[in-house]
């Protein structure tokens, strides 16, 4: 059954079909939902409720564009609207953070060349930075969103959202090259 | 390295990068769904039933306002005339007007009658020797169609209702075995949610109210009227002396004026109710109802007043339902019926001017006044129905109202009441609730 016949038959809230469309796009979801969070647990309920409007919005999926990229939207619209609602939470990690990303700028290389990282550890890499850093990194790498549009979705003034993401690079730029220097050490 | 070669190498590395899901992740899914159809299908039915249910009210509602306003004025013309001016001083026909049926007849005055009415108060264009006109426009006529509507009407809409009432019951136990899931309507958002706000089955509520009527009652007639119901007394042994002297009078003289007034109920109330499902309670307790009612008899050469006072305790019980919730306001609907007794009585009657004795002598005024304690012989059974708001004000403590009416069956008292001739009161219910 390809993606239009599932959808057809999900349209129908067809349980079987929706099991299956659950099971095709639940892993590449889990994904993006953990990405986004960074916690496995937030990613689950991401998932879930992710699912859940999925099947209870079908409807409204036209058939004209990917699906995969309909429903791409739909965990990252429910990522962001999870990330406005904890915002208050992360305001004192993302100040401990930004003394953390001042400190280690002058430290990293220019290189974020992630070519032999394998994928799992770009994935912790993306989770393990903070909050705000992670959600304009994603948003201005994978959704190709310009510092303008970002900074309507967060509510913050488009510098903050170039400054975060100067800072996740700089971050990753650390990381990456703690991972080669590791590997080539490992090498030797 | 620029931010599009970051980009092409971050997208490239992750696009289709797939992490396990939960194992049991579609079970949980697939039980939201269930629990989020069920959900909206409860919805929809509970503004089913609570659009029914505001219609039939609004409907039930504009009947009884059109055909029984709240303060229903009503004059008789009592075309009962003597042929003979001096027959009314006969002992004969005294007799003979002592046992005439009870002359509260009841036609409402409507503009083509107003001639007739005239007319009629006029002795020199009375009719003579008829006996009173009881139109179908009078209150008992308009009960009676109304109550056989009524009856033919609930008894099609009971059989109707049935299989709906049950389909209701199913789907509600259906999801209570569910967990409960928020519904955001603008983002149509399912959020699973293992909060419970519904109350548990055997939750207890302590209620305080008081209760007033809407409707009051006021007839006027110019034949003599008394708080004693005749009916009551199948032999009509007995007619008050004075309404004796009134009724002789106003054969002679056509100018009486008779005005019987009853007082919008009042009650107070102590309650318990009990939840037996998640959103039916049912609820008991102890109602005081305090009673008035006067009548006065006036002509140009007599006035008898009378007056009631009649306390009743009543224990109601009813079936209360939550329709729908808006917020923290609860809307529910409610029907039940209460069984009261008076517990208290006093009735007073006031006498003025001639007696049918000295009617003659104009000249010769008297006063009187009799107080005796009076009771009801038999309890008096209602039902109700009724829509009302609950919200809560503190804690657990809810302030709710409560608009309704109650149907009151004959009891065949002796004494008339408010109950005995609206039969229909319309009240308003206002307390306050605590949940334990």
């Amino acid at each position: 059954m390809d993606d239009s016949q599932l959808v057809i038959a999900c349209k129908k809230q067809d349980r079987d079909a929706q099991k299956l469309l659950y099971e095709r796009y639940a892993p590449m979801m889990m994904a993006v939902c953990l990405r986004y969070s960074g916690e496995e647990e937030t990613a689950r309920d991401l998932l879930h409720d992710g699912f859940i409007r999925v099947f209870t919005q079908i409807g409204s999926f036209s058939g004209k564009g990917s699906f995969e990229g309909w429903l791409r939207r739909i965990f990252v619209n429910l990522a962001l609207e999870n990330y406005r609602k904890e915002k208050q939470k992360y305001r004192f990690m993302e100040e401990y953070s930004y003394i953390n990303a001042d400190e280690s700028e002058t430290q990293a290389d220019n290189s974020l060349d992630i070519e032999n990282i394998p994928e799992a550890e770009v994935l912790d890499m993306i989770r393990n930075l903070p909050p705000g850093y992670r959600t304009v990194f994603n948003m201005y790498i994978f959704e190709e969103m310009s510092h303008k549009e970002i900074a309507q979705v967060l509510g913050i003034n488009e510098a903050a959202s170039r400054s975060q993401f100067y800072r996740a690079k700089n971050m990753l730029r650390k990381k990456i090259s703690a991972i080669l220097h590791h590997n080539q050490r490992q090498l030797q | 390295m620029s931010d599009n070669d970051i980009r092409k190498g971050f997208q490239s590395k992750l696009s289709g990068f797939e992490i396990p899901a939960p194992p049991d992740g579609w079970e949980s899914v697939e039980r939201s769904l269930n629990a989020a159809e069920a959900a909206r299908k409860a919805l929809r039915r509970r503004w089913y039933a609570g659009s029914v249910a505001a219609v039939l009210i609004l409907l039930v509602g504009s009947i009884l306002f059109i055909q029984n306003p709240m303060e229903q004025t009503e004059t008789v013309v009592s075309e009962m005339v003597s042929a003979s001016p001096s027959a009314g001083s006969t002992p004969d026909h005294e007799t003979k007007m002592a046992t005439t049926p009870e002359s509260v007849p009841g036609p409402v005055v409507r503009p083509a009658e107003a001639g007739s009415l005239l007319a009629a108060r006029n002795p020199g264009k009375a009719r003579a020797g008829k006996q009173p006109v009881v139109r179908s426009s009078s209150p008992a006529g308009m009960l009676a169609a109304w109550m056989e509507r009524e009856k033919l009407q609930s008894e099609d809409v009971v059989k109707a209702a049935k299989p709906e009432e049950e389909a209701i019951d199913q789907e509600e136990e259906e999801l209570r075995q569910e967990e409960t899931i928020t519904v955001q309507r603008n983002d149509e958002i399912l959020l699973a949610d293992a909060r419970d706000a519904r109350r548990s089955r055997g939750t207890l509520l302590l209620a305080v109210n008081g209760r007033g009527g809407l409707t009051g009652y006021q007839q006027t007639v110019n034949s003599p009227m008394t708080l004693r119901s005749l009916s009551a007394l199948p032999d009509n042994k007995y007619m008050p002396e004075a309404n004796k002297g009134m009724q002789v009078q106003s054969n002679d003289v056509t100018n009486n004026v008779s005005e019987m007034e009853h007082d919008q109920p009042v009650s107070f109330g102590i309650t318990v109710s009990k939840y037996l499902l998640d959103d039916l309670s049912i609820e008991t307790g102890l109602v005081y109802s305090y009673l008035h009612s006067k009548t006065r008899n006036i002509n140009n050469n007599f006035k008898v007043m009378e007056e009631q006072k009649l306390h009743y305790l009543g224990i109601p019980l009813n079936v209360n339902y939550n329709l729908i919730s808006l917020g923290q306001l609860n809307v529910y609907a409610s029907v039940g019926g209460m069984i009261e007794k008076d517990v208290s009585g006093e009735f007073r009657k006031m006498k003025e001017g001639q007696t049918a004795a000295n009617f003659n002598n104009a000249s010769e005024g008297s006063e009187e006044q009799e107080i005796t304690k009076i009771s009801q012989h038999n309890p008096q059974i209602s039902v109700n129905a009724g829509v009302g708001l609950s919200y809560p004000i503190y804690d657990r403590l809810r302030l709710y109202g409560k608009v309704g009416g109650a149907y009151y069956f004959d009891a065949k008292n002796e004494y008339k009441t408010i109950y005995s001739d609206r039969k229909i009161v319309m009240d308003l219910n206002v307390g306050l609730r605590y949940e334990f």
